[in-house]
């Protein structure tokens, strides 16, 4: 009951456009293990929506639903108001989703360009690899995003934690998402690339994208933030505007001492 | 961008490939001093029979390994396929065509159910295909014993043993050269070459990013089935007969020249030059030992050793080449 | 939880064991006699020793291929030297074959732990260069019964109480490394390296080590193995024990050891190699031609991998999804 108390507010208070996409009532078990309870989520156009919450939370587990790695066991998934199933990651790249995976994000041994356009390369003859357009379009991705890359042909294990970061959302960027997940894009980067990273995920929202983002550190959340939904124990126990909140309210949403 | 720069000449030079080529290239110098008859091209030519079936396997073991499996079933498959094959012309007195089918069909169906396991329940391939190396292959030995089958249509033999038209380039070879080809194009030019290094390298990543690991891993197993089954026939025609321990021992040799020719044994890395070179280094190597009457089985030394060299070296290069690099990086 | 279920693969892997041999003893009497039974331990003995090395080399999720040859140039380097000096001691040639075996698996070892290269890839490799040496220092000759002296090949056969040497140092073997890596600080440390190598890292264990001591540990094994099988079957020639590694490999399989690495046990290693062990005797017994040996034995070991796999996700279903929560 709470919980939908709090996901009408949440929606009064935002603009009164329609979510670009909807999730309502989500649940989803693992054998007894309840990862999440009815929980519903709502993105709005060029919108930056922070998803908060302890370890176990439910976060991972929300966005990779999202994603199609995982299918609800109960709850739907509206896009543009329109009822949807993601049943694969596949699909979820049709729907123009693009996902940054904490930690798997790229293919170590695979160059700059191969990464750029994994799952999907640009093909001449149906089954050909068009490596020269997948070049020139790298380039001009690179040059739009400012991410600078010593040379495209290196594995990407040889570059530095900012820029496989950079390239990271710059691929999410590059494919033109109409909606960025990002699972702690901030983790394990310096304070530099961590500025860097921040900028590039106002970028996002500058260029037309909703923007999901994981984030441990509220710090970085209140700083790119529109709006934030706390888990908690697989529940969803708040939203608030980033504006009308402060890091106080939010520790204690996801403590449960409030 | 600085990707069309050229290479330097010292990278060049490291690369695996061309310590390959230079390591072939002496081969054969040592090998032509010690016996006047090693660089005669009749014989280089012929010599190629010996190890063109091996070749055929090794590429679709190529894929498998960059994919990040293995399969140590192959030879298995050999003797089975061959053991149909003998069956059929033996008591049905089928001719060379459904010889052929026979032997494609056997190699490809076993190397489907291989994949399917794999796949569909998710035992890891090492495992599936060692039960394979014996079932097989025991079927092979409880369907003949300890018969031989020799009585296969005249016409079978061109197969194994035939040169295209006049000339003096056997037919094995070509079919290995159209096949070579036509790998190295998949692996390097395709989307489901660039699939498998993906899965090799990463195969969560991939598999987030909507590449069908499974069915690309079932298509590889099912497909070094189809070409063992390839080489059976090829075998079974070249030697006119079939036991049940025909081409044992070949799946490791396959597989030290695939890890040989540079493809990591992790995935995820390797290219169709190197281990076409590693083929010839190997089988020319083999060739070039026996017209100096060293036993085969003491080049088994040599492989070994050159195996470990193969897997060392790279490393160690590839720690020098970033050493330099990030030197280059600081200046 | 997961102990249970280890239990019971093993509970599983026995209650077949029990039901082959009733099925069997039904059909041929003969087959439940201690004549019968004792052949089968001796038969399964050189299994069962090697198995156990193997056993410890993937439990750190490695491979040991060099088994068959291991064994083949241990065997042809100790029948050689009894065959040129046969004063020298039997018991100096036991000591002989541990040393050579020692040498053999501690090469392996170093590459794989100090040169770090995948145990796949230095066995495959070794397996070609000791069996390339087999034939080197024997310049492919066989060493035969009558180049034996009674001593030597009574080896394995001697014994007291009706138990042969052969069974009596396979049973030592098992009890020794059995309880080596069930209580001892060393040996629990080869299960935590196998179950996740970086962890292992971070609390401190001793990675170089602990690669290099399976290798080592089973190459001692498989030198005593050699010594043992060229005696017992009178001969010792270039191709002795080809492929063996793979029988020793799928004796640990069926007995339920993950080729992963990190989990398995000594009891289901054991049962294992009595399952292949008895099932070629069986056949024997119940008059099937032996030459259906190898396919039944691909088709058990088929069907164990499967249960192995299935059992395994059914418990780590749970466990992993909790983990990705």
């Amino acid at each position: 009951m709470v919980t939908n108390k709090l996901l009408k507010a949440g929606r009064d208070i935002t603009s009164k456009s329609e979510p670009i996409l909807e999730l309502r009532g989500i649940c989803k078990y693992f054998g007894g293990v309840h990862a999440l309870e009815d929980v519903g989520l709502e993105l709005y156009p060029d919108e930056i929506l922070a998803l908060v919450g302890d370890n176990g939370a439910g976060k991972s587990t929300l966005i990779k639903i999202i994603a199609g790695v995982y299918q609800p066991d109960k709850g739907e998934v509206l896009m543009e108001g329109k009822e949807i199933e993601i049943r694969s990651p596949r699909a979820s790249m049709d729907l123009r989703i693009e996902t940054v995976y904490q930690e798997l994000a790229l293919v170590d041994k695979l160059d700059v360009v191969e990464n750029i356009f994994l799952g999907r390369p640009l093909t001449k003859f149906r089954w050909f690899v068009n490596r020269k357009r997948m070049v020139a379009e790298t380039v001009d991705i690179l040059k739009r995003l400012k991410i600078s890359i010593p040379s495209l042909k290196e594995p990407v294990q040889n570059l530095s934690g900012g820029q496989r970061q950079a390239l990271a959302v710059g691929r999410a960027i590059a494919w033109s998402g109409r909606i960025v997940i990002l699972d702690e894009p901030t983790a394990a980067l310096g304070v530099e690339e961590t500025r860097k990273t921040l900028a590039l995920i106002k970028q996002i929202k500058e260029q037309g994208a909703s923007v999901i983002v994981i984030s441990h550190n509220l710090r970085h959340i209140f700083e790119v933030s529109d709006r934030i939904i706390v888990l908690r124990g697989g529940r969803r126990v708040g939203s608030r505007i980033k504006s009308k909140t402060n890091i106080d309210e939010i520790v204690k949403l996801i403590t449960g001492s409030l | 961008m600085n990707s069309t720069r050229k290479m330097p000449i010292w990278r060049i030079l490291m690369q695996w490939e061309v310590i390959l080529f230079f390591m072939f290239v002496a081969m054969i110098v040592v090998n032509s001093s010690l016996s006047p008859y090693f660089l005669d091209s009749n014989n280089i030519l012929r010599t190629t029979f010996n190890f063109m079936e091996k070749a055929i396997i090794v590429l679709p073991m190529m894929f498998i390994i960059i994919c990040g499996d293995i399969d140590i079933s192959v030879a298995g498959i050999i003797a089975l396929a061959s053991s149909f094959m003998g069956l059929a012309s033996q008591h049905l007195g089928v001719g060379t065509p459904a010889l052929i089918f026979i032997g494609l069909l056997t190699g490809l169906s076993v190397g489907a159910l291989n994949g399917l396991i794999i796949t569909k329940i998710g035992v890891p391939a090492i495992a599936v295909t060692l039960a394979g190396f014996f079932l097989f292959r025991g079927i092979a030995y409880a369907m003949l014993g300890d018969m031989a089958v020799t009585t296969y249509p005249e016409s079978f033999a061109y197969l194994g043993q035939g040169y295209i038209g006049n000339t003096r380039v056997p037919f094995e070879l070509v079919v290995f050269i159209i096949l070579a080809i036509i790998f190295g194009i998949v692996l390097h030019k395709t989307t489901y070459g660039l699939n498998l290094f993906a899965i090799g390298n990463n195969s969560t990543a991939a598999r987030f990013f909507g590449i069908n690991v499974n069915r690309i891993r079932f298509f590889n197993f099912a497909l070094i089935g189809l070409l063992s089954g390839l080489a059976s026939v090829l075998l079974t025609s070249r030697i006119g007969s079939t036991r049940p321990n025909i081409a044992s021992g070949w799946e490791l040799e396959i597989i030290v020249i695939v890890v040989l020719g540079g493809v990591s044994i992790f995935g995820g890395a390797g290219n169709i030059l190197g281990v076409v070179i590693s083929i010839f280094m190997v089988g020319l190597a083999r060739f070039g030992m026996g017209l100096i009457n060293v036993p085969g089985i003491v080049m088994n030394i040599v492989m070994g050793f050159l195996l470990l060299i193969a897997v060392l070296l790279p490393g160690s290069l590839r720690q020098l080449q970033s050493k330099i690099l990030t030197k280059q990086q600081q200046r | 939880m997961l102990e249970k279920v280890v239990k019971k693969r093993e509970f599983i892997l026995l209650v077949s064991l029990v039901s082959l041999i009733v099925i069997v003893g039904l059909r041929s009497p003969r087959f439940l006699s201690i004549g019968n039974f004792r052949d089968i331990m001796d038969d399964t003995a050189l299994l069962a020793m090697v198995a156990i090395g193997q056993f410890m080399v993937i439990l750190i999720a490695g491979i040991d291929l060099s088994v068959g040859a291991g064994v083949a140039l241990t065997g042809m380097s100790v029948a050689l030297l009894h065959q040129y000096y046969p004063g020298i001691p039997i018991f100096v040639i036991v000591l002989l074959s541990i040393l050579i075996g020692f040498l053999l698996g501690s090469f392996n070892g170093i590459l794989v732990s100090l040169l770090r290269i995948p145990p796949i890839i230095v066995t495959l490799a070794t397996m070609g260069i000791y069996r390339g040496f087999v034939a080197l220092i024997s310049g492919g000759r066989w060493v035969s019964a009558h180049e034996m002296s009674d001593a030597f090949r009574n080896l394995p056969r001697g014994g007291f109480l009706g138990v042969s040497n052969l069974l009596l140092v396979a049973i030592l073997c098992v009890i020794i490394f059995g309880i080596f890596l069930k209580y001892t600080r060393t040996g629990r440390e080869i299960y935590a390296v196998g179950g996740n190598e970086i962890a292992s890292r971070y609390v401190g264990i001793n990675l170089k080590k602990i690669k290099y001591l399976p290798f080592m540990i089973a190459g001692s094994i498989y030198g005593l193995a050699g010594l043992l099988w060229v005696a017992r079957y009178a001969s010792a020639q270039s191709d002795t024990a080809m492929g063996f590694e793979l029988v020793v490999i799928a004796a640990c399989v069926v007995g339920g050891v993950s080729i992963f690495g990190g989990s398995g046990t000594t009891l289901g290693v054991v049962l294992g190699v009595l399952f292949l062990g008895i099932i070629n005797n069986a056949l024997t017994q119940v008059k099937v031609s032996p030459f259906w040996q190898m396919a039944l034995q691909g088709l058990i070991i088929l069907v164990a991998v499967i249960v192995n796999t299935v059992m395994e996700k059914r418990t780590q279903k749970l466990v992993t999804k909790r983990r990705n929560l």
